[in-house]
């Protein structure tokens, strides 16, 4: 079993609140905005009901194996065969999802900030970190989460603190967008933009206990939801929702019209560098976890000999997508839409599976 | 590759092992040999030539043979190193009490001057004397600076303590200067830098455990910590370090972090130093460890995290407000250090955007007409200033300062006149070379990082930036020192702990030790310790 370490609720809930905020600085507001309108603010609320009410059922799960992690509750639950099955699905998605989300980071640092760097040359160092952190561990990926939490967090509140000039929150209305029954569809369906909380129940035996568990992930959904609905709120009030759906990234458009006297503008870049941060760390994140099923899959001790080659296939995973059209068409619709197919739909079954068999973790004398 | 580098690195360390064991073996082999031979005998003449076998043709070999008792029956020598002992102690305190003064104290017959234990129980007057059989440890005495007392007929010797070599006096420490407190520093003596300590923490719990490491130098060290605080996992984690150490030769401390570091490949250092007393004695009171090297004034201590190397012991003299201030300034000082130089790169490279308008004309103007590229030139830069540096700490000082006009207008102002760097490139250095300074503990390693930030900003610009920090980052959160996490009590977050961070809380309130490092004991003091002034006496009469 590979070393995980330990690490507290800060912690925790720092590398949640990324993984789950650092979608924003993308492609996700346009998607959103797009298919949503001026209710895109509230669109994304209903997707974190959504995945708040999916939470409650992971909570249940993990209630009845508190000794075990989401891997072997599938085993314990499914039987050994479909449940490795089941981790490896897991495997080859999260690595997809590695792929994608760097290519998705490459596209948006292509065009506004390096557009001469061919992607290999942007991917390529972005890939050597994560190489690292995935080598240094769980313990070391949360810990760097944590430290630059503060600093991912507090830029995003300083764009939209300093963009209130250019706000007019008349720009929301139409408050019910394209139609209530069209914002309910897209925001249950979208729920799968929060599906990333299910990657605590992973990592549960490296928290302090089930009650930290809970806490992290419903506080960091809320905040998620409350990020995300305030930021779409502010894109929305600058730039009005027909040209809000156009940028590529909303919140890098958000942060160029920042100006406070003739020496404080086109700051945005500063804002770029820190958003690098945050996708490093999801990603990296996301690698491990990657790796980690697959080593438990086939009982490999030490995850590391695999960094290498799961490296690679990350790179070439970066490389599926021909253009941009394509990651936002194809790709992040299948990562923010449909991969609630995998991260929601099984937990819930393998749930409804253990209630309908009775399944249970049989209590050890003097172990809760 | 990570898998063929451990393989590689495995089956070297199984060889090094190897051989290891072979020379240890072959010296225990020698040892028992020897030692086998190496009894004293009750013939005085055997035994010096035992011991001038062994020691063989040294100029500072003293042996001095006399003979005492009321008609001087008695022979006898003492063998000493020269210019390691106190000539004075032996002459007073050695031979004169056995050549002349017992001619006075005892008459022939009714003592038994060839017992030893006597002679050391009543003729000697010398604060620490041991009794010996064996020559190897009569030499090992010898060579660290006791006398030996032989006697004819007697089959045990006496090592009697007379250390007295010329040392170094206690003065102000040049690597730490501060503007108030203690002035004292260590010295290469171990036992005054003990007593130094122990002058400070006069407490029973202080412990001094003494050892010796190094098959040729045979160099003492002491393992200092207080019982009852500092974790005993730590203690004997550091005792199972020091003790695995098989080497030739310790010269300084450094050699002790190389062989004992949690890290030994990282550009971090996972071992903290320092020549001033009061910052070893500070860190024992907070429950670390410390060593104590014969021959340097460098004390390492241990667990060490991140954070101490912007902690100063001025700090905790000066009022907490300022305090904090400038420690807010290091490690603003310290980002500029590793950052100033990557960052100018970068955006004079790839992100002129970010440059002001205004700004940038000027950047523009003084760039204009240089033949390199700005990383070219802060890369170039930055080695001239490390030779400067480097040159200006070997040299002796008047030469030193001549050195230092030479690269201040020599090199700087010329090669801006002459068209050949950015004059804003000698700025950004300059302010690099100030804030490098600022601290010291972590000079070397900012050395390193800047030139890596530089190379990726050059190639990535700011990106490159970004992902050399968290890779930097990554690193300094896998470290630990003896257990503790290197980047404690940020990550993992201690918020007790964050008292002594970014800012100094008053002394008062700091009620616990760090909580990264000790176990046990944690309170420090009395919760409430908050100067209060007594309350004003209401005058009954009032005024008139």
């Amino acid at each position: 079993m590979i070393k995980e370490g330990r690490f507290g609720f800060m912690e925790a809930f720092s590398i949640m609140a990324i993984v789950l905020v650092t979608k924003i600085f993308y492609g996700s507001p346009m998607a959103i905005i797009k298919y949503l309108g001026t209710a895109a603010w509230y669109g994304t609320l209903i997707s974190c009901v959504g995945a708040l009410i999916f939470f409650t059922l992971l909570y249940l799960l993990m209630k009845r194996f508190p000794q075990q992690d989401l891997f072997q509750i599938f085993e314990t639950v499914t039987g050994k065969l479909i449940g490795k099955s089941l981790i490896l699905i897991f495997a080859v998605f999260l690595l997809y999802k590695a792929g994608i989300n760097i290519t998705e980071f490459t596209a948006v640092l292509k065009v506004y900030s390096m557009p001469f760097t061919p992607p290999s040359m942007i991917i390529l160092p972005f890939l050597i970190v994560v190489a690292a952190m995935a080598y240094v561990g769980l313990e070391g990926i949360v810990r760097t989460a944590h430290i630059f939490f503060y600093l991912v967090f507090g830029s995003l509140i300083l764009i939209l603190l300093l963009a209130i000039p250019s706000y007019d929150f008349n720009y929301l209305q139409p408050v019910l967008g394209y139609g209530l029954a069209k914002t309910i569809e897209t925001g249950i369906i979208r729920t799968a933009a929060y599906d990333e909380i299910v990657f605590l129940a992973i990592i549960i035996r490296s928290l302090q206990g089930l009650q930290v568990f809970r806490k992290v992930g419903y506080l960091t959904l809320i905040l998620g939801g409350l990020t995300f609905s305030v930021c779409l709120i502010c894109i929305l009030a600058a730039f009005q929702y027909t040209v809000g759906g156009e940028h590529l990234s909303g919140m890098y458009q958000l942060s160029r019209v920042i100006y406070f006297t003739r020496f404080f503008q086109r700051i945005e870049s500063i804002f770029l560098f820190v958003w690098v941060i945050s996708s490093v760390i999801t990603v990296a994140f996301i690698f491990y976890i990657s790796l980690n099923a697959y080593s438990r899959v086939f009982n490999i001790s030490n995850h590391r000999p695999l960094i290498l080659p799961f490296t690679f296939l990350t790179f070439m995973f970066a490389f599926i997508p021909n253009n941009f059209a394509q990651i936002m068409e194809i790709h992040l619709r299948v990562l923010r839409e449909f991969s609630s197919v995998i991260f929601i739909f099984i937990p819930v079954m393998v749930l409804l599976l253990a209630l309908i068999r009775g399944k249970k973790e049989v209590k050890t004398s003097g172990k809760a | 590759m990570f898998n063929f580098l451990s393989k590689k690195l495995r089956s070297w360390q199984q060889q090094n092992q190897n051989i290891n064991k072979e020379n240890k073996e072959n010296d225990n082999s020698k040892k028992t040999k020897e030692n086998s031979q190496a009894k004293l005998s009750s013939n005085l003449k055997e035994n010096l030539d035992s011991i001038k076998a062994i020691l063989g043709v040294c100029e500072d070999l003293i042996i001095r043979e006399f003979a005492f008792g009321n008609k001087g029956q008695i022979s006898a020598a003492i063998i000493f190193i020269d210019g390691m002992v106190d000539r004075t102690l032996i002459n007073d305190n050695i031979i004169k009490p056995l050549m002349y003064d017992n001619r006075f104290i005892c008459e022939e017959e009714s003592l038994e001057i060839k017992n030893i234990d006597i002679i050391k129980g009543t003729i000697l007057y010398v604060g620490e004397i041991e009794k010996s059989t064996t020559i190897n440890d009569l030499v090992e005495s010898c060579l660290s600076g006791d006398t030996i007392l032989l006697i004819e007929k007697a089959k045990e010797a006496l090592v009697i303590s007379s250390r007295g070599w010329e040392t170094r006096g206690v003065v102000d420490p040049e690597t730490e200067t501060i503007v108030r407190g203690p002035r004292e520093g260590f010295t290469e003596n171990l036992r005054t830098n003990t007593t130094l300590l122990r002058r400070k923490i006069k407490s029973p719990d202080f412990m001094l455990e003494a050892m010796k490491i190094g098959r040729k130098t045979n160099t003492a060290i002491s393992i200092a910590y207080l019982k009852g605080v500092a974790n005993p996992e730590v203690i004997e984690e550091a005792k199972r370090r020091l003790k695995r150490i098989d080497t030739d030769g310790i010269l300084e401390s450094g050699y002790i972090e190389g062989f004992i570091e949690d890290a030994p490949l990282s550009i971090f250092s996972t071992i903290g130093n320092s020549e001033k007393p009061d910052t070893v004695a500070g860190k024992i009171l907070e429950g670390r460890v410390a060593v104590l090297v014969d021959g340097t004034p460098f004390v390492l201590t241990f667990p060490m995290v991140f954070i101490e190397g912007f902690q100063s012991a001025e700090d905790y003299y000066s009022r907490p407000y300022y305090a904090s201030l400038v420690r807010v300034i290091r490690f603003i000082a310290f980002a500029i250090s590793i950052l100033a130089p990557s960052s100018y790169v970068a955006a004079t490279t790839f992100h002129q955007e970010l440059i002001p308008t205004p700004l940038l004309f000027t950047v523009a103007a003084s760039s204009e007409g240089t033949p390199f590229p700005a990383v070219v030139e802060v890369l170039a830069m930055g080695v001239i200033f490390e030779i400067l540096r480097e040159a200006g700490i070997r040299l002796p000082r008047p030469v030193g300062q001549a050195i230092s006009i030479v690269g201040a207008l020599v090199i700087g102002e010329s090669a801006v006149s002459a068209g050949l760097i950015g004059g804003i490139v000698v700025i950004v250095i300059a302010l690099t070379a100030v804030a490098s300074f600022v601290v010291p503990a972590q000079t070397d390693s900012g050395a390193i990082l800047r030139v890596i930030l530089v190379i990726l900003a050059g190639s990535m610009g700011g990106v490159g930036i970004m992902v050399g920090l968290i890779g930097i980052l990554i690193h300094l959160a896998s470290l630990r020192s003896f257990g503790t996490p290197y980047l404690s009590p940020l990550a993992p977050l201690s918020p007790f702990d964050l008292k002594d961070v970014f800012f100094r809380v008053p002394i008062w309130a700091m009620l616990t030790r760090p909580k990264s490092i000790v176990r046990q004991n944690i309170q420090r003091q009395k919760f409430i310790l908050k100067p209060t002034p007594p309350p004003e006496k209401k005058d009954k009469g009032g005024s008139k």
